[in-house]
């Protein structure tokens, strides 16, 4: 049967608790079995089987009760869990038997994982991570510029340096790096 | 279109289930009786198809099951049909008899 996408999921959803109450199941099955073989027997008995024969019979009839049981637990149990297991260990097996496919897939994720891992490391060190300071909006690099020269940006002489942090009082705090 | 076989029968097998459960609520050697009775001894279940194919409804929500005790004092898991165990019987009644007629159609072609 057909079911919609909310049918399924629904479906899927009562299939995980049906693995956690696994053992109620179990007990149901095995109930509701015997009830149903124990009615069949006494049909056959009134159809005049002697009480052995009707029951063996009943046993026949219901067919190879161990296969069904298996086919109802696939019904009730969580096939997700044990289609991931099972699709995990067929994965494994696949790969140890391409041992140099295995190794050159391995060998190239650990390099591009490595090799991104340390360049996203330096990059955040130095460029990304904020630095430890409060109120990072306030904080401004100064420059000092040399029009004769044509640079507008140059690095600050450290006797300017020590003038602006003696007399300027237009900043908080100086420091030089 | 189903896959196989098996697809086929699964889903009439389903259909007749909630079908049954329509008419009042059973357990299931009520149902396996009643499939027999209603199909004039056609549809003798393998008993192994029926419990699988309630569990299956039952985890769709189509139907549901308690234990309540029958006439002889014995206890057993009575099912009945849910509010959506009805909307999808009236959807599955709809698509076999669109088939079916479809069937019925193709299956009257004579040679030209």
């Amino acid at each position: 049967m057909r079911l919609t996408f909310a049918q399924r999921v629904r479906a899927r959803m009562l299939h995980l608790v049906g693995f956690a109450r696994r053992r109620d199941m179990e007990s149901r099955l095995d109930e509701e079995v015997r009830f149903h073989v124990e009615m069949l027997a006494q049909r056959n008995q009134r159809a005049g089987m002697p009480a052995d024969d009707a029951r063996r019979a009943a046993l026949v009839r219901f067919g190879g009760r161990d296969q069904w049981k298996e086919a109802s637990r696939d019904e009730y149990r969580s096939r997700a869990l044990d289609d991931l297991a099972r699709d995990i260990r067929h994965a494994l097996r696949t790969l140890r038997s391409a041992p140099s496919f295995t190794i050159a897939a391995v060998a190239t994720l650990a390099l591009g994982i490595g090799a991104t891992t340390a360049i996203f490391s330096a990059v955040y060190g130095v460029l990304l991570e904020p630095l430890p300071f409060p109120d990072q909006d306030r904080l401004v690099a100064v420059y000092q510029n040399n029009h004769a020269k044509g640079i507008e940006r140059d690095a600050v002489a450290p006797g300017n340096f020590a003038e602006w942090d003696q007399r300027s009082r237009a900043y908080t705090a100086l420091g030089a790096a | 279109m189903p896959a196989d076989r098996d697809d086929v029968l699964q889903g009439t097998l389903d259909m007749m289930v909630l079908k049954t459960l329509s008419v009042g609520t059973m357990h299931g050697w009520g149902i396996t009786e009643r499939l027999e009775e209603a199909s004039k001894g056609v549809f003798q279940l393998n008993q192994g198809s029926l419990y699988p194919a309630l569990y299956r409804l039952e985890r769709q929500g189509l139907i549901g099951s308690s234990w309540k005790t029958t006439e002889n004092n014995r206890r057993a898991r009575y099912y009945a049909l849910t509010a959506a165990g009805r909307r999808q019987l009236a959807i599955e009644l709809d698509r076999w008899t669109r088939q079916s007629h479809a069937v019925n159609l193709v299956l009257r072609l004579t040679p030209a």
